[in-house]
């Protein structure tokens, strides 16, 4: 199966069945739906499935250029599900998500609100936190999410170890991780082991205001005290240093001559979590793509041929 | 008359008569308007010089809170010109300023206009350059304005130095320096000397994307290359580094995933010469005001208690 695998760039899990294969179509009988779901794609060409009761299901590449899939189900022949629009979502799986927080965990609450009203194709797993007695992290237990505690330190030394973390987040089969008010460094092994698959969210316009010693309230003191007239939130993608990675969103809040810290740390929280939710509800709905000098664009739900 | 003069804080220009004074008002008679029009001023109290077509003039102190002056002339002992609102512009002194450019002098060119419109209410009586061929010293040269070159280099020997363009600043009574366009670093002689009186624009949102060799199409290439969705102008003053000085305004314009660094340059300059336009207006009216914490913010023209 390995060798088919790599044909169609998908992992196929075992237990997999041959049944047959023509240059754009596989037909393969799996041991169970489950394991289907978690199969993995390359960048760039999306493969996705479509489970049936039967358990035969069929994988075809999908064309780059459309955003659904097309399958056929090889019990009736349909040939539907040339998806290019994103509703029919109730079969496309939904994603796996790890939210990592150190403190009241407002962006983590919005998020997961969002993904039960249905508004967010995918599920937290898990939270990840240094401060197990944190707000995020109580809200998490509450709703019956497992708690991570990372990194060790000496008010945590039962927390993991980075090795232990990747381990448990790919036990978890977690595809994305989003990074909501995390105070720590993201470690090398997780940077490595989830490329494009890790999003933060800092509270100004970067790279303004930005990098080490920058957060919190931190951020609108400096954001004030340069004279600044505008800042706002910005999401973007994670590489191994502090806020510098590819920005993926970003929105505008004006800052008044007046404005305390704590009045325009209010102003912008409030478009962070319009921001996140918008941002993580497209990359469930693997509406994320990139330009080919490595910005993340976002692909609009209504039109798909309008990128902001 | 230089005894005259220093009694009222005023140099007087030679030929001057004097004809009378009392203990508020002084009669003088001038060899021409135009010596007049130069006398420069102490600081705090403004005298301000009505010429009428008889060449005597009276000159009088205004209190200390009138934007206008007080002047009587004697010829129609009229009691005019006590200006405290701001609109009766041509009663109050037109700022001198002084404009740095190195290339085309697209923002010099704006504020001039303005200027020559009526909208700004100061005149350009000087042009500096590091490069005395570029397309600003061609624009000031066509418009009668004197060009001073600045620093001086193999390709420019007649280059002044940093003490001599003070003395020559000084010597054109220049209030206000407005750097446009200008790539050499302004030497710490003429910041000191002109204390909250230099300006810049910078094509992005700083702090982000300013400093040492962030100037002209870099800024707009890596503003893109970075994923950026909003950047736009900054004015803000100038002190001894690179566009780190209290900032004073700014724009916003979106950045599209297909714009390319011309594109983005273009939509920014427009907001350049807008802003610029509206900063040196307020300057030359004097609606910069200053918050405790150093922070430089504009006054509204229509409503003096709105500050932005």
């Amino acid at each position: 199966m390995e060798a088919l695998g790599s044909m169609i760039g998908t992992s196929l899990p075992s237990h997999t069945k041959f049944i047959s294969m023509s240059p754009n179509c596989l037909t393969i009988r799996l041991a169970s739906r489950d394991v289907l779901s978690h199969c993995k794609v390359p960048y760039r060409r999306q493969v996705l499935t479509k489970t049936f009761s039967g358990s035969e299901v069929v994988l075809q590449k999908a064309r780059s250029k459309t955003w659904g899939f097309e399958c056929r189900c090889s019990a009736q022949e349909m040939e539907s599900y040339v998806a290019t629009d994103n509703t029919s979502r109730s079969l496309t799986q939904r994603k796996r998500l790890a939210v990592f927080v150190s403190g009241g965990g407002s962006n983590f609450k919005a998020i997961h609100e969002a993904a039960k009203e249905g508004l967010v194709h995918g599920d937290i797993m898990v939270l990840v936190t240094d401060k197990p007695g944190c707000g995020g992290a109580e809200y998490a237990r509450e709703n019956q999410i497992p708690v991570i505690v990372f990194p060790r330190s000496m008010s945590s030394p039962d927390a993991v170890s980075a090795a232990e973390l990747v381990a448990t987040l790919r036990n978890f089969e977690v595809d994305f991780l989003l990074l909501a008010g995390f105070l720590k460094l993201i470690p090398i092994e997780l940077v490595q082991a989830f490329p494009r698959s890790i999003l933060n969210i800092h509270p100004s316009l970067l790279p303004a205001f930005g990098g080490k010693g920058f957060y919190g309230l931190k951020v609108h003191k400096a954001v004030i005290g340069s004279g600044a007239r505008y800042s706002g939130p910005t999401v973007h993608f994670v590489d191994e240093r502090y806020d510098t990675g590819r920005i993926v969103a970003q929105r505008v809040v004006p800052v008044l001559a007046d404005d305390t810290a704590e009045q325009l740390a209010a102003r912008v929280l409030h478009q962070e979590h319009q921001l996140y939710v918008e941002v993580v509800s497209a990359l469930c709905e693997d509406r994320i793509v990139w330009r080919e000098d490595g910005v993340p664009l976002i692909c609009s739900r209504e039109n798909p041929n309008k990128l902001y | 008359m230089d005894a005259l003069g220093s009694i009222i804080g005023t140099r007087l220009p030679s030929p001057t008569n004097f004809i009378n004074m009392s203990s508020r008002c002084m009669t003088i008679r001038l060899a021409s308007q135009d010596a007049l029009s130069r006398c420069s001023v102490t600081y705090r109290s403004h005298i301000l010089a009505k010429a009428s077509p008889p060449s005597k003039v009276v000159l009088q102190k205004a209190g200390s809170k009138y934007q206008g002056l007080g002047c009587r002339c004697s010829a129609s002992e009229t009691v005019s010109c006590m200006t405290n609102d701001h609109t009766s512009q041509k009663s109050t002194q037109r700022k001198r300023l002084a404009v740095f450019v190195s290339g085309g002098g697209s923002n010099f060119k704006a504020i001039h206009e303005a200027t020559k419109q009526g909208l700004v209410h100061g005149d350009i009586t000087v042009l500096v350059t590091d490069k005395p061929g570029c397309g600003g010293a061609e624009y000031a040269r066509d418009n009668l304005i004197p060009v001073v070159i600045f620093p001086g280099s193999k390709s420019s020997p007649d280059g002044v130095s940093a003490f001599e363009l003070v003395a020559t600043l000084r010597k054109f009574e220049v209030d206000f320096l407005l750097l446009a366009g200008y790539l050499k670093l302004i030497p710490i002689e003429l910041v000191q000397a002109f204390r909250r009186s230099i300006l810049n624009i910078h094509p992005s949102l700083l702090p982000a994307f300013g400093g040492k060799g962030f100037y002209g199409l870099k800024v707009h290439e890596a503003v893109i290359g970075s994923g950026a969705r909003y950047s736009g102008p900054t004015v803000h003053f100038v002190d001894e580094q690179y566009d780190t000085g209290r900032i004073l305004a700014q724009r916003v314009v979106p950045v599209l995933t297909d714009d390319t660094a011309e594109q983005l340059a273009a939509r920014v300059l427009s907001q350049e010469h807008q802003v610029y336009v509206e900063v040196v207006t307020a300057l030359c009216e004097d609606r910069i005001v200053w918050r405790d914490d150093g922070v430089p913010l504009i006054r509204s023209r229509d409503n003096s208690d709105k500050l932005y």
